[in-house]
């Protein structure tokens, strides 16, 4: 695994930060007093003299090994399949009408979080929510919180800052987060900081599936149609419409994806990962079918809470429908295929994907190449 | 205790250089001084405030040094005897009208001191002063100790009336601030009536005629100077070297030739007026002698006059020579020292000299430190400015744009120090950064986006601020101004000034309200208290984000120095040794390496911080800026 010997704030800017890799995720943050969130950007405030930073050390978009990682969660190398290790397939939606009501789509999430919490799985969840259109990490204790946070916010959020915020007394708590997010979880499990952080906390991650996310700036274009505050809930609706809905009590207001689209961060062209291959289990949309989610189940947790779910009658479940199973799957490898180009591009060497480390099989394979 | 109000002719008192002048004044029968303080001048105003009434005159602080001569010269023109006193760079602001007070002529016998400050000890330049005499033609006198200061100032009125014309006293840091026996003179005992004589004019214009009779005036001039008691030799009647000397380089020279035992060979011709120069005193000397060293503070000032008149009256020839700072025997930078003119003398004579060696320096500087703490130029523990500088830091770095500050004149100024933040790219002379931040912001039209940020202290702000943001104002430029208002001019030793409701004198006096002025010129002001970080950053930032025009921030509370020193602090404070962690924290020692209070230090046995108890002002702020949250506080209630 990579380590973070010799590498603090200073490289974190130089690598990250100022080359246009960050993505927002706040494992870097909530830790010391020399950077803060702000506005989509990680403001650096001041020179720190930490020469082993955690900054550094937890950051997805420094040395990411994803031998090591997918190993030490899994137990199983990185093969670079589309989806990544999955133990089952599923499809699923809340039973739980006050949930379904807030929730993006199935709501299995925001089920999944309160039933941890209810059986005492965990004593909270750090969640995200939208204040004043600004995405934050927050830790959800109780159902109201958890239903507080439902629905999904396209800006990038620094969710993370929040569990390194965890205040000592809130032991175990979930992590809902995007793909980024997972990978930053993952790899502050194996750095030789991990001592210093809250990541022996977290004992469930619940993976949210992720395409892209928007710069801040795009509150500007959002401004335009609808004042933060009144925005209900967002989305993106499967092909073939084209289209960013935004959601108000005065009704729908369809954006063009493509004008959207231009407030994607470079740094997600360059992430590999669209379906949270670091988490326990998966949560994303059921593309063709309204009010369910795609389920991945990848560890023996993620199974016990899904079964657990199912067993309390909080969740129904269904088989995922094979010409869905094939588009995500499609979907998934495009992603990869696109941020490996966009890397070696970037590097300007075939073989070398910046932060990205695969073994040169692998990446031939994903780049089809041999 | 004597005071400079008491008549006591003849006795012997201690007296500060700037005493010394401000007695001469008085002895002359001043009535009206005013002035902007400015070190190392202050005192001489500051010295005929305290005395004021009792000695029946008017003395004030003036916004700013124009403003200063011309009150003074309104004194003048009504028949009154006046002075005005700045440093060499309120003389530069005083100079538009005192390039015209050289051909208005005056009426009552007006003496303009500047005190230059060679080694720049506390200006932002040394400028050397004197040129501007020779360049406006008015009459320059060069004292060398406290009783020369006070004599040649009581002599310099009669001559300012004489020839109508104000005479400059260039003083310096070693003359104003040193303290020596004064015998003093008498004080007049009638005073004269104020009256502006409306048969006459104090017009520049007609400027050619008037060119002309300032000219014409110069040689008779120039005769009396040569009359006058300050020029004066000491030496044999041929010495091998003639030193000219002006000011307290005279001394420094006096002193130079007693360790060298150079007496009996030497000759030291001091020359207390130094423009014109006295030529027929100065060419006798000359003739005595076949090499001359000129000493003087700053600028090869004397040592080019009198170049020139060696030249004229076929002095130098090949074997002769005029040496100096133009020659390269002295630095023309920096302070003069005896060490210098020492150094000068033995390479010049050839004689032995044992320099101060270099580990001298390092050894005076070891004893030093066994009373005195290391410690850089820093904000005191509770003052304002920390707070305020603090926050347009997190609001320039949070905005990631590469924002700055352009800086004045004030403590603010200490961002550059080591206990700053070095946010200000800025600054050099007084309401400058808010004339800086005014052209910045309007550069938009050519890709400019960094954020502006311009600082003024209080006395700065009412000195040369106001005319920079009706500017600003007026061409829709884009910037903040924090004016930094903690009620006083701090950084000269709390002279009052239009926004604290007292005059020089110590009466009530109206108070400028920075607030509604600001308001008046249509420029939104928000006022805030520079350690309530919460609300300023935020502010801050917005304000930056948003580039809507010129927008005054004022940041408002008292220099802890007001504060009286029984008074309790508002807050006590104390470092939590449970929750900072010190090196493990992974911090970097945040509070003492970034924040830099003085009043926090680092406990080498503990490993953690501590609060310096004897330094710390109890001001709270930084209870705000642990990560740990281990600096806690607790108000205090008197
Ligand atoms: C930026 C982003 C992009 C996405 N892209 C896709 C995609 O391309 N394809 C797809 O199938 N699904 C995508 N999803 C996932 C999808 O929108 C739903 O979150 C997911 O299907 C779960 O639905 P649900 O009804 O169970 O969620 P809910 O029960 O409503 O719960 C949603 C959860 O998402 C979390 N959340 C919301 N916003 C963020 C954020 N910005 N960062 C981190 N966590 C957040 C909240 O904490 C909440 O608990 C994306 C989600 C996000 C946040």
């Amino acid at each position: 695994m990579a380590t973070a010997n010799g590498h603090g704030l200073q490289s974190l800017r130089q690598e990250v930060l100022e080359a246009g890799l960050c993505t927002y995720c706040g494992a870097c943050s909530g830790l010391c007093p020399y950077l803060r969130p702000f506005q989509g950007r990680i403001a650096v405030l001041d020179p720190c003299p930490v020469v082993q930073g955690r900054c550094y050390s937890f950051c997805p978009r420094t040395g990411l090994d994803m031998d090591a990682l997918t190993q030490a969660l899994h137990g199983t190398g990185y093969d670079g399949s589309p989806l990544g290790p999955v133990r089952r397939v599923l499809m699923a939606r809340s039973r739980d009408p006050e949930v379904l009501a807030h929730a993006q789509y199935g709501g299995v999430v925001t089920t999944l979080v309160c039933l941890a919490l209810d059986e005492g799985l965990v004593q909270g969840a750090v969640l995200t929510r939208s204040q004043g259109g600004i995405p934050q990490g927050v830790v959800a204790t109780r159902r109201e919180e958890v239903l507080q946070c439902a629905g999904s916010h396209y800006l990038a959020s620094p969710t993370l800052e929040a569990l390194n915020r965890l205040s000592p007394r809130t032991v175990p708590v979930a992590v809902v987060g995007t793909p980024c997010q997972m990978l930053a979880l993952a790899k502050m499990r194996l750095s030789p900081l991990a001592q210093r952080s809250n990541i022996g906390k977290v004992s469930l991650t619940i993976g949210l599936f992720c395409t892209w996310a928007l710069s801040h700036k795009f509150l500007e274009m959002l401004s335009t149609v609808a004042s933060p505050e009144r925005v209900r809930k967002t989305d993106v609706p499967p092909p073939p419409a084209r289209v960013f809905e935004v959601h108000t009590e005065a009704g729908v207001v369809a954006l063009p994806l493509d004008a959207v689209r231009a407030y994607i961060p470079p740094a997600c062209t360059l992430c590999a990962d669209m379906t949270a291959e670091m988490a326990d289990l998966s949560v994303g949309s059921a593309e063709g079918v309204p009010g369910w989610n795609t389920v991945l189940v990848r560890t023996p947790r993620g199974e016990t809470l899904v079964e657990r779910a199912v067993a309390r009658g909080l969740l129904a479940v269904d088989a995922l429908p094979q010409a869905n199973l094939e588009h995500l799957t499609e979907s998934a490898q495009v992603k990869k295929r696109r941020a490996l180009q966009n890397l070696a591009q970037r590097s300007g060497r075939p073989t070398d994907f910046l932060y990205l480390r695969l073994s040169r099989e692998v990446a031939g394979r994903l780049l089809g190449t041999p | 205790m004597f005071t400079l109000a008491d008549d006591a002719p003849g006795t012997t008192q201690l007296l500060m250089g700037n005493e010394a002048i401000a007695r001469g004044a008085l002895e002359a029968g001043v009535r009206v001084a005013a002035a902007y303080p400015g070190t190392p001048s202050t005192e001489v105003i500051e010295s005929l405030a305290r005395v004021a009434k009792r000695a029946g005159i008017y003395v004030e602080w003036s916004t700013n040094e124009k403003v200063a001569v011309e009150v003074v010269a309104g004194a003048s023109f009504a028949g009154l005897r006046a002075i005005t006193a700045m440093k060499h760079e309120g003389m530069n602001v005083a100079m538009d009208f005192l390039a015209h007070l050289n051909l208005t002529g005056i009426r009552g016998g007006l003496v303009v001191v500047v005190a230059d400050d060679p080694g720049a000890w506390s200006s932002p330049s040394e400028n050397d002063s004197r040129a501007i005499a020779s360049w406006l033609r008015v009459p320059l006198l060069e004292p060398a100790s406290p009783q020369e200061a006070l004599t040649m100032t009581r002599w310099a009125y009669d001559f300012s009336e004489e020839f109508r014309t104000w005479v400059m006293l260039r003083s310096c840091t070693r003359v104003s601030h040193a303290s020596g026996n004064v015998v003093v003179g008498e004080l007049p005992k009638t005073s004269p009536i104020a009256r502006f004589d409306t048969s006459r004019d104090f017009l520049a214009a007609p400027a050619v005629q008037k060119h002309a009779a300032r000219l014409a005036q110069l040689p008779a001039l120039q005769a009396a100077l040569e009359s006058s008691p300050f020029i004066t030799y000491e030496g044999p009647p041929r010495p091998d070297l003639l030193v000219v000397a002006s000011g307290v380089a005279r001394l420094y020279a006096a002193e130079a030739l007693a360790i060298l035992g150079l007496q009996k060979s030497v000759g030291i011709l001091h020359v207390g007026v130094t423009w014109p120069l006295p030529r027929k005193a100065i060419e006798e000397h000359l003739a005595r002698a076949e090499q001359v060293l000129v000493l003087e503070e700053v600028d090869p000032f004397l040592e080019g006059n009198l170049r020139d008149l060696a030249g004229e009256v076929g002095w130098l020839t090949p074997k002769r020579s005029i040496l100096g700072k133009r020659t390269g025997h002295i630095e023309a930078y920096g302070e003069l020292t005896p060490q210098a003119v020492l150094r000068a003398l033995a390479l010049l004579l050839k004689v032995e000299f044992q320099p101060r060696s270099a580990e001298y320096e390092q050894k005076a500087q070891r004893y030093a430190q066994r009373y005195v703490v290391n410690r850089g130029i820093v904000w005191c523990p509770g003052c304002p400015h920390r707070g305020s500088l603090w926050a347009v830091k997190q609001a320039i770095r949070l905005d990631g744009r590469d924002g700055f500050v352009t800086g004045d004149i004030g403590c603010y100024a200490m961002d550059r120090g080591l206990g700053g933040y070095q946010m200000t790219k800025t600054g050099s002379v007084m309401g400058a950064g808010t004339g800086i931040a005014s052209g910045l912001g309007k550069l938009a039209p050519f890709g400019f986006n960094q954020p502006v940020v311009a600082v003024a202290g209080d006395s700065t702000f009412y000195h040369a601020c106001i005319p920079a943001l009706i500017n600003a104002r007026y061409n829709k430029s884009n910037f903040t101004l924090l004016v930094l208002d903690n009620s006083a001019t701090a950084m000269t030793g709390f002279q009052p000034h239009p926004g604290v409701g007292k005059t020089a004198q110590g009466d009530e006096a109206p108070v400028v309200d920075i607030e509604a002025l600001c308001r008046g010129l249509g420029i939104p002001v928000q006022v805030f208290d520079p350690f309530d970080l919460d609300k300023t950053i935020p502010a801050l930032v917005e304000s930056l984000q948003k580039q809507a025009g010129v927008r005054v921030f004022i940041m408002r509370r008292p220099c802890v120095l007001l504060r009286p020193r029984d008074a309790k602090p508002p807050f006590r404070v104390w470092v939590d040794p449970e929750r900072c962690l010190g090196d493990a924290c992974g911090c970097g020692r945040y509070c003492i390496r970034i924040f830099k209070c003085p009043g926090l230090t680092w406990d080498a046995t503990a490993g953690k911080t501590k609060v310096d108890e004897a330094l710390c002002a109890g001001c709270g702020l930084c209870t705000a800026i642990c990560p740990a949250n281990a600096i806690q506080k607790e108000a205090v209630y008197a």
